[in-house]
């Protein structure tokens, strides 16, 4: 504890250091203290958290509906084989796309609207959430398969009580990896298209060179993406507890 | 490895492309433009497109290049040292759930909105991927090795090269394989808001001017080169890692 401790502290005096120096300009890279103080009186006033407000909430919403249809796409997939097979294609392309890129063209399909943001982000953590997902559903021990045959479950009743239990890792880890770029996504449409938001601010004060507030809104943005990750983490020991604790990486995840 | 023919795959993005083309020639409506239009726009721009595309592909390799020629060596470091790794990581933990998307406005007010600008926020994006499974990568590595590495008197440097680059290889490739795709992510998101040139830019200018069917040709540029992209990633891992699969397969 007392090394990353001291691993931070000495990054800060750094950062003092360097902004004191005068080796880079005061007015483009504020010292700690400085931004401390901007990011306090931007928090206290009555603006700011509400805009913090809008953009969780984009943020949970987009990876709420993208883990609904992942899921819900990536068990039909793993159902039916042929689904997966024709989806195959199309999610390759897809998925590849750079999230930011299909802003233009959401534009003109939703408006600037909740509509635009929800629809960005959603489609950035879809693909991670059903990448895994439909994987883990692909791969399934034979084992299970011929033991759930014996007890005469349904193709239905396999996928759903021993096929989607033993994914459950993968399916969480997919989540993860949906939830930071979520955060991402957002950040990234509320800069290219936003009125409101932490990606928006953060734009409008860099131009407006209030690089104190900038880097105070910065702060604020990686501080949420800390707390987005231990909730996700949070919530995804509570589904795969069982799993972590037979494997015994409940510490390391 | 071999590479079966996806038959339905291949017929539903042909009846996804048909179904695109039939509602786009119904509603007749140029905020709607037809599969066709899109490939018209994509071969009449083609002139434009393959300059931006050469632009932000140039962008994003310089920038994760660079990323790479740094990361790469100092996650090695960080992970045999171990005094340095306990230092540096918490700072590392601290930086990362910022989206490198954010670090935008600081690079624009440092390096204005020329190449350097766009460039430094590929390398800054592209370093966390390489960096951390780096420095995750040598830090698991079987304890073995870095004694037969003592009893074979390597020094530090040797042994760094020799011996813990390419035994930590495979985990730093597939952190590798992360950074590349994020390195054409920030391009692009970088000259999306930096406009001056390259498909980002391309996209933005698009979009202001209604040409909807070339906003749509440079996403299906974009897509085909990611995929491209992603293809020769694959083939050169496979290469390179050609020997780790085997020794795993002997074991």
């Amino acid at each position: 504890m007392t090394k990353r401790l001291a691993g931070i502290v000495l990054a800060l005096l750094a950062w003092a250091g360097l902004a004191r120096s005068g080796l880079v300009p005061a007015e483009y890279f504020p010292p700690p203290l400085t931004v401390a103080a901007a990011g306090w009186a931007l928090l206290v006033s009555s603006d700011f958290p509400a805009q913090i407000a809008t953009t969780c909430l984009r943020m949970i919403a987009g990876l709420l509906i993208a883990t609904g249809l992942g899921l819900a796409v990536a068990i039909m997939t793993g159902r039916y084989q042929l689904l997966y097979r024709m989806l195959e294609p199309v999610v390759g392309m897809l998925r590849v796309l750079p999230p930011p890129a299909i802003v233009p063209i959401s534009i003109f399909a939703f408006g600037i609207g909740p509509g635009l943001f929800l629809f960005i982000i959603a489609f950035a953590s879809f693909w991670p959430i059903y990448m895994n997902a439909a994987n883990a559903l692909q791969a399934s021990e034979p084992v299970q398969l011929l033991t759930g045959r014996s007890l005469g479950y349904s193709r239905w009743e396999i996928l759903l009580r021993l096929r989607l239990p033993a994914a459950l890792p993968e399916i969480v880890t997919g989540i993860r990896v949906g939830a930071g770029i979520a955060l991402l996504a957002t950040v990234a449409a509320e800069m290219l298209a936003g009125q409101s938001g932490l990606g928006f601010l953060l734009y409008d004060a860099a131009f407006t060179l209030r690089t104190a507030d900038m880097f105070a809104i910065m702060v604020v943005i990686g501080v949420l993406g800390l707390l987005f990750n231990a909730l996700v983490r949070q919530a995804s020991r509570l589904v795969i507890g069982w799993h972590l604790a037979m494997t015994a990486l409940g510490g390391s995840a | 490895m071999t590479r079966h023919l996806n038959l339905p795959g291949l017929l539903f993005l042909v009846a996804l492309a048909i179904a695109w083309q039939v509602a786009a020639t119904i509603v007749a409506s140029p905020t709607f433009p037809g599969l066709l239009a899109v490939v018209g726009a994509l071969s009449t721009d083609r002139g434009t497109l393959l300059l931006e595309l050469g632009h932000t592909l140039l962008r994003a390799a310089s920038g994760f290049a660079i990323a790479l020629a740094i990361m790469l060596p100092l996650g090695i470091l960080l992970g045999r040292v171990r005094a340095l790794g306990d230092l540096v990581e918490p700072v590392i933990e601290l930086v990362r759930p910022l989206p490198p998307v954010a670090v935008v406005p600081v690079s624009m007010i440092f390096l204005g909105i020329g190449d350097a600008a766009k460039i430094a926020v590929v390398v800054y994006g592209a370093s966390f991927p390489i960096l951390i499974n780096t420095i995750d990568a040598v830090r698991s590595l079987d304890p073995m090795l870095s004694h037969v590495t003592r009893s074979l008197r390597l020094t530090r440097l040797e042994r760094m090269r020799l011996v813990d680059l390419p035994a930590a290889l495979p985990r730093i490739v597939s952190g590798i394989r992360l950074s590349i795709a994020l390195s054409l992510l920030l391009a692009v998101v970088a000259e999306m808001l930096l406009s001056t040139d390259g498909l980002g830019a391309f996209l933005m200018r698009a979009q202001e001017s209604f040409r909807i069917a070339q906003v749509l040709a440079a996403l299906l540029l974009i897509a085909l080169v990611a995929l491209l992209i992603n293809l020769c990633t694959h083939a050169i891992e496979r290469r390179a890692l050609a020997w780790h699969q085997s020794i795993r397969a002997v074991r």
